[in-house]
């Protein structure tokens, strides 16, 4: 199934700068670029992973701070 | 009108790496919390507004009735202003119910062993802090316009959501790009403090044992956060604060 797409603005001197930027690589498009920069950014920045240790850690942290009573 | 940034659980090292330059203003740095056995949010600001340190009277309340104290007026720095406004302040005037319902999220969380549960509860704990957010924001941004002598605005997004979601940079990374937002906006002199900062388990936040300090008029060194009732007070008589180093 072809995914749906959203407008989203952005401020008219990043585009052209964008447009400057892209035009010798291989992205057809500034909506290319973004959308590739942006999965890049949210892979690298939520790295952390959920894990059971870390929740009984916390878990009685909180109970110790008196959030948890 | 003397202003108080005060938010919760802000950080000294996100301030640093995420250039939150209207947050860290000129002088800035770590307060020392080490005469607490517990970095606590009700026994901290507390201990600020009245300055002097209120742990064993705090703690001997038990767990549950802490959260209920509400210190009078006449026991804080307060009383030395006209007419000040506090907004949502643990231990003084915050909206309980509000926060009541963060604790009872939090718990149902960490109690359920129900992955779909957690998740949901996380949705609807994290949507809940926002919202709260964006109601003491614009009180916060009002009162700066109103005919006080003193305002201080306290926001606890950064504690309630660091809690369950420390370990997303994203997310952590646009509280504080907001709450830089609205240091942004205050003209004049102020204070920015938190009660203590936060540091990383995995996808989750624990409370660090320092917290954070900001003005753009004078460098604190290393203050204690019961020091902030005496700096604030001679701010306002337009005297200059000096350390007492034999404390």
């Amino acid at each position: 199934m072809e995914e749906e797409y959203g407008t989203i603005r952005i401020p008219k001197s990043l585009k052209l700068k964008l447009l400057e930027y892209i035009k010798d690589t291989d992205f057809k498009s500034i909506d290319e670029y973004i959308v590739f920069v942006l999965e890049e950014v949210m892979k690298d920045e939520n790295e952390e992973i959920y894990s059971e240790e870390d929740e009984i850690k916390v878990k009685e942290r909180l109970k110790a701070l008196g959030y948890l009573g | 009108m003397i202003i108080v940034l005060a938010i919760d659980a802000l950080e000294y090292n996100l301030v640093i790496e995420f250039n939150c330059n209207n947050l860290k203003q000129k002088f800035y740095g770590k307060t020392n919390i080490t005469e607490f056995s517990e970095p606590r949010t009700m026994v901290l600001w507390s201990s600020f507004m009245s300055g002097r340190n209120m742990e064993n009277e705090i703690i001997s309340k038990g767990d549950k009735e802490m959260w209920n104290t509400q210190i009078n007026l006449g026991d804080t720095f307060f009383k030395s202003f006209k007419n000040p406004k506090i907004i949502d302040l643990p231990g003084f005037n915050y909206y309980k119910e509000q926060h009541k319902m963060e604790r009872i999220m939090l718990k149902k969380y960490f109690d359920t062993q129900n992955e779909t549960e957690k998740k949901e509860i996380k949705i609807e704990y994290n949507n809940h802090a926002f919202e709260h957010h964006r109601k003491v924001k614009r009180e916060f941004i009002e009162a700066l316009n109103g005919p006080y002598d003193f305002v201080l605005g306290y926001f606890s997004i950064a504690d309630v959501i660091g809690h369950l979601n420390f370990g997303n940079r994203t997310m952590m990374k646009m509280i504080y790009r907001d709450l830089d937002e609205i240091a942004s906006g205050i003209k004049g002199n102020f204070i920015v403090l938190s009660d203590h900062g936060m540091e990383k388990v995995g996808i989750f936040g624990d409370h660090s044992n320092y917290g954070f300090w900001s003005t753009g008029f004078k460098d604190l060194d290393n203050p204690k956060i019961t020091d902030f009732a005496d700096i604030i007070k001679e701010i306002k008589e337009g005297r200059t604060w000096k350390k007492n180093m034999e404390q």
